[in-house]
């Protein structure tokens, strides 16, 4: 592990230096400028301003840093930028750290003891970096039976589906990945994966407790699919639409549907925490009887993806039941219309509107992941029996209910076009 | 068989190996006796004998709750063989286990004699005879 | 006995064939082992039908040590350090039923005060032994909150068992003729301080862990024990006492101070999961009355320990005494042959009787209910090991 360090010779060390300088000018000379020339013949560089793009104004901005004003609102426009950064993968990926070190903190809090300490200055704010560095530097054990294709898909399919999720979610009017018409049934399509990606995982494992762990998890989620969409069932009835951020314009117009159908709120969240499989519904890993369930095979950066995959989708379904039942991004406008820095002029890149519900959203969606951290700490794990039990029997009749009283709002005119509550 | 002491809340009796297990189905039907607190064994090897024990108490009734009553049996060091008690109290099998991987000694009628607290690739004698030295005193 | 004992004889005819995995699809093998977040230092292997455990066979012995031939290489004081370390947590309990063993072949007479503080060091340490049992209860059953509020109150006894005895753990505290040193000044009042906020906390622990629904849904007609059945295997302890037999070595033959102190046996009478982790609960509360009154009664001064020779042997003889420990009847049977070293020494504890009763009641329940009824049976693999 550590090597001894030999002894330092100023010497060596200069001349170590110069040997590094020599090959960056050879390497940036012979290889490196050609290849950008020769690029840069062939791609159209887009016009910024006026101009074009060339890597020599590209250079003078270096110098002036107004001038890529110009160059970040044009990236902003892109598709790239939405999937990337925001509201996509960084975003998402940003939010789900932030998630596991707040749930850290919350639950310690909760159980008289101070979380994450050490890492950081700040009671421990670095332990999310300090864990992922751990885990990218861990050894990667596949056992010799496993079936190794899918042993190494798995993890990624897990993460690329759950940002898939996380690609039709609208943060704010305009700012979604994929405006989609059918958003919601898209959803539902994509987290029907999960269940899939689960079992072909625990079946390459080639162990018996991965194997029941991935039964368990595929009982698990296949039986709170039904309650979780018809829930949703009951927000679409009132607002009309299947895309996302319709159903939040109707939900701007009219009241919160959380107001109207909380029962169907109520069965969504519970739905969720057992997609999610959070305590109480963590039994595909249920670690005191079957060891790590599904998981147990995994070790180093499979198991980080899994578990990054894990919080990006708890990400997208608390972002999910906001944006049905809280309103996505409605809330009183508190940003300025203008904002005025010292010394670089931002104004092209502030959208009064998108700052505020950008705002919004994050709050509330924070809120809802604070109540899903919550069950953590307060109870033990379920059992299946009373698993399926719950899911197949009580809260399908709860969706139902709550889709009845929906319908009679529709018909009563109460919502919808040009109901009574619509402002 | 005889008794071999009589103290305040304990009786040591002692009986034959063939009738041991009469004598127990008697304390338990006629006296209350319903289970065995701990059996053991002990190796006398000046007596060339090897004793094993059973410490009988009661549940169910009252007046007998504080007493013990030990029955022991004894039984040759070279060919120990003892009949098991386990149709009479369910209570004796695992101790008798015990007894038979850390003492010699075969309980015929007991279900598994069989390995149970050593390792598996223990070959030496059982170590609570007195032969067995701990190496290094 | 007649349904549990067919139940489990079917099974032994199961479990005992030597049955090919791939020719039996629908039985499989697990081992619950040593390295299993679930088992503690234990190993048992269960076959499993689906979802329902047909088969448990106990495997103990991953830490046996040979307590009993190593005690027969060392005097009667040397024996102490080493006879506490199956138990760590609840030694003085262990060392308590020896002392009390030798005390009876020698001859010797304890001072009063002695008696006191050794009974005050032994509630002390009943109340560690069931904290942590349960917070384990609780992380079987996957609540973690509930293993780190026992765990945190935990450190509170054993505060107070580091102030009187030195250590916190395997206190070497008891020994043959009394205790080792005398009660620190202010150690009454900080004890007194102490209970009465375990006593608030217990409320809340009833009101948060055991009136939970999932709780209670998980742990209640689980394993059920009859009273029967109870008696015929020879249970002891909390387990015996969730049954509805209310049988407390205390109560039933007291021993030093016992028979002056006023306290209830506390028994619940359905015997499944839930009695079995309520009635811990129960007698911890109990346990608090005890101290109380024992701190009371204490004689302001006098000996706590009778002077021994160096070498104390007394006539040949045999001894057997029990003491209630946190898993149930602890007993000694010393026999001593006029040397200073005993001749043998058999520990009889109460997680090896216990164990007994895991492979029938684990037959015929569910895969998840098997920390929850394994655990429940107040088994410690360490002590059952010796």
């Amino acid at each position: 592990m550590a090597t001894y360090p030999q002894r330092f010779r100023f010497g060596e060390f200069v001349g170590s230096l110069i040997w590094l300088i020599f090959w960056v000018l050879i390497i940036v000379t012979l290889v490196g400028l050609p290849l950008i020339f020769i690029v840069l013949f062939y791609i159209p560089l887009p016009p910024i301003g006026d101009e074009v793009l060339t890597p020599y104004r590209f250079l003078t901005m270096v110098v002036d840093p107004s001038r890529t004003i110009p160059i970040i609102e044009h990236l902003m426009t892109t598709d790239f930028f939405r999937v990337a950064a925001f509201p996509g993968f960084t975003y998402a990926a940003l939010i789900a750290a932030a998630t596991i070190f707040i749930e850290r903190k919350f639950l310690a809090k909760m159980q008289l003891r101070v979380g994450p300490l050490y890492a950081g200055k700040v009671e421990g704010i670095l332990q999310l970096v300090a864990d992922g560095l751990k885990l990218i530097a861990k050894e990667i054990i596949i056992p010799s039976g496993a079936d190794k294709p899918i042993f190494w898909a798995a993890p990624v399919a897990f993460v690329a589906v759950a940002a898939a999720v996380v690609a039709l979610i609208p943060v704010a009017p305009g700012w979604v990945v994929a405006d989609v018409d059918v958003g919601l049934l898209a959803i539902f399509a994509i987290l029907g994966f999960f269940p899939l990606i689960t079992l072909l995982f625990a079946w390459a494992s080639n162990s018996k407790y991965p194997f029941i762990g991935g039964m368990r998890a595929l009982h698990q989620m296949i039986a709170f699919e039904i309650p979780f969409i018809l829930s949703a069932l009951s927000v679409v009835i009132l607002s009309g639409t299947l895309n996302l951020t319709e159903i939040v314009d109707s939900q701007i117009q009219s009241y919160w549907f959380i107001f109207f159908v909380p029962i169907s709120a109520f069965v969504f969240y519970i739905s969720s925490l057992a997609e999610l499989e959070r305590i109480p519904f963590d039994l595909p890993e249920a670690e005191s009887e079957i060891v790590a369930g599904w998981l147990t095979e995994t070790s180093g950066m499979i198991y980080g993806l899994i578990q990054l995959g894990s919080y990006v989708k708890t990400y997208a379904l608390a972002a999910l039941f906001v944006i049905l039942f809280l309103g996505g991004w409605a809330g009183p406008q508190i940003f300025p219309p203008e904002v005025r820095t010292p010394l670089i002029d931002i104004s092209p890149l502030y959208d009064q509107v998108a700052a505020n519900a950008t705002f919004w959203f994050t709050l509330k969606t924070f809120g809802v992941i604070m109540l899903m951290l919550l069950p953590r700490g307060i109870s033990p794990r379920i059992r299946i029996d009373i698993l399926l039990h719950t899911g197949w029997y009580k809260l399908i009749v709860l969706a139902f209910i709550n889709m009845f009283v929906a319908l009679a709002l529709i018909y009563g005119g109460i919502l919808g076009p040009g109901g009574l509550l619509v402002r | 068989m005889n008794v071999v002491f009589i103290k305040p809340l304990r009786i040591k009796i002692r009986v034959e190996p063939g009738d041991i297990v009469e004598v127990a189905t008697f304390l338990r039907d006629k006296m209350g006796f319903d289970h065995a607190e701990s059996a053991g064994g002990t190796d006398y090897p000046k007596d060339n004998q090897i004793e094993m024990i059973y410490h009988l108490g009661s549940y169910g009734r009252e007046d007998l709750a504080p007493h013990i009553l030990a029955l022991t049996t004894r039984t040759s060091r070279e060919d120990a063989r003892l009949p098991t008690l386990i149709n009479v109290f369910k209570s004796v099998e695992y101790h008798e286990r015990e007894t038979f991987e850390m003492l010699g000694v075969y309980f015929e009628g007991h279900p598994r004699n069989d390995r149970f607290l050593l390792p598996e690739d223990w070959a030496d004698i059982p170590p609570l005879r007195k032969d067995f030295k701990i190496k290094g005193r | 006995m007649s349904s549990l004992e067919d139940k489990f004889e079917e099974s032994k005819k199961l479990g005992l064939q030597i049955v090919k995995e791939s020719e039996d699809d629908r039985l499989m093998t697990l081992s619950v082992g040593p390295q299993h977040p679930g088992s503690g230092h234990f190993r048992f292997t269960i076959k499993v039908d689906g979802d329902y455990i047909v088969y448990c066979d106990p495997d103990p012995g991953y830490v046996h040590r040979g307590e009993e031939k190593m005690c027969e290489y060392r005097n009667v004081i040397q024996n102490i350090p080493h006879l506490e370390r199956p138990v760590i947590h609840d030694s003085n309990n262990i060392t308590y039923s020896y002392s009390l063993a030798i005390e009876e072949l020698v001859g010797i007479e304890v001072p009063r005060r002695g008696q006191f503080i050794r009974a005050i060091a032994s509630e002390l340490n009943r109340q560690v032994y069931t904290l942590y049992w349960l917070a384990i209860y609780g992380i079987f059953l996957g609540h973690s909150t509930m293993f780190m509020w026992p765990m945190g109150d935990r450190e509170l006894f054993i505060d107070l068992l580091e102030a009187l005895t030195g250590a916190r753990v395997t206190h070497a505290f008891n020994i043959p003729g009394g205790v080792r040193n005398d009660m620190p000044e202010g150690f009454r009042d900080r004890c007194i301080r102490q209970i009465r906020y375990f006593e608030k906390r217990m409320k809340e622990y009833e009101d948060i862990f055991y009136n939970n629904p999932l709780f209670r849904q998980r742990t209640e007609q689980v394993g059920v024990l009859s009273k029967e059945d109870a008696a015929k295997l020879g249970v002891t302890g909390s387990v015996l006492r969730a049954s509805g037999i209310p049988y407390d070595i205390r109560k039933a033959e007291p021993y030093d101070v016992y028979n002056e102190l006023d306290f209830k046996v506390q028994y619940m009478k359905t015997g499944d999961c839930f009695a079995r982790s309520y009635v811990p609960l129960l007698d911890m509360r109990e346990s608090c009355h005890i101290i109380e009154q024992l701190l009371d009664k204490i004689p302001q001064s006098g000996e706590v320990r009778a002077k021994l020779q160096p070498n104390p042997k007394g006539p040949p003889g045999e001894a057997y005494r029990r003491v209630e420990s946190g898993r149930g009847a602890l007993g000694y049977y010393i026999v001593s042959d006029g040397t200073p070293r005993p001749y043998r020494v058999k520990i009889s504890v109460g997680s090896f009787r216990n164990l007994l009763a895991l492979p029938y009641l684990l037959v015929g329940q569910r895969l998840a209910d098997m920390p929850a009824v394994y655990w429940s049976l107040n088994y410690w693999p360490v002590e059952a090991d010796r």
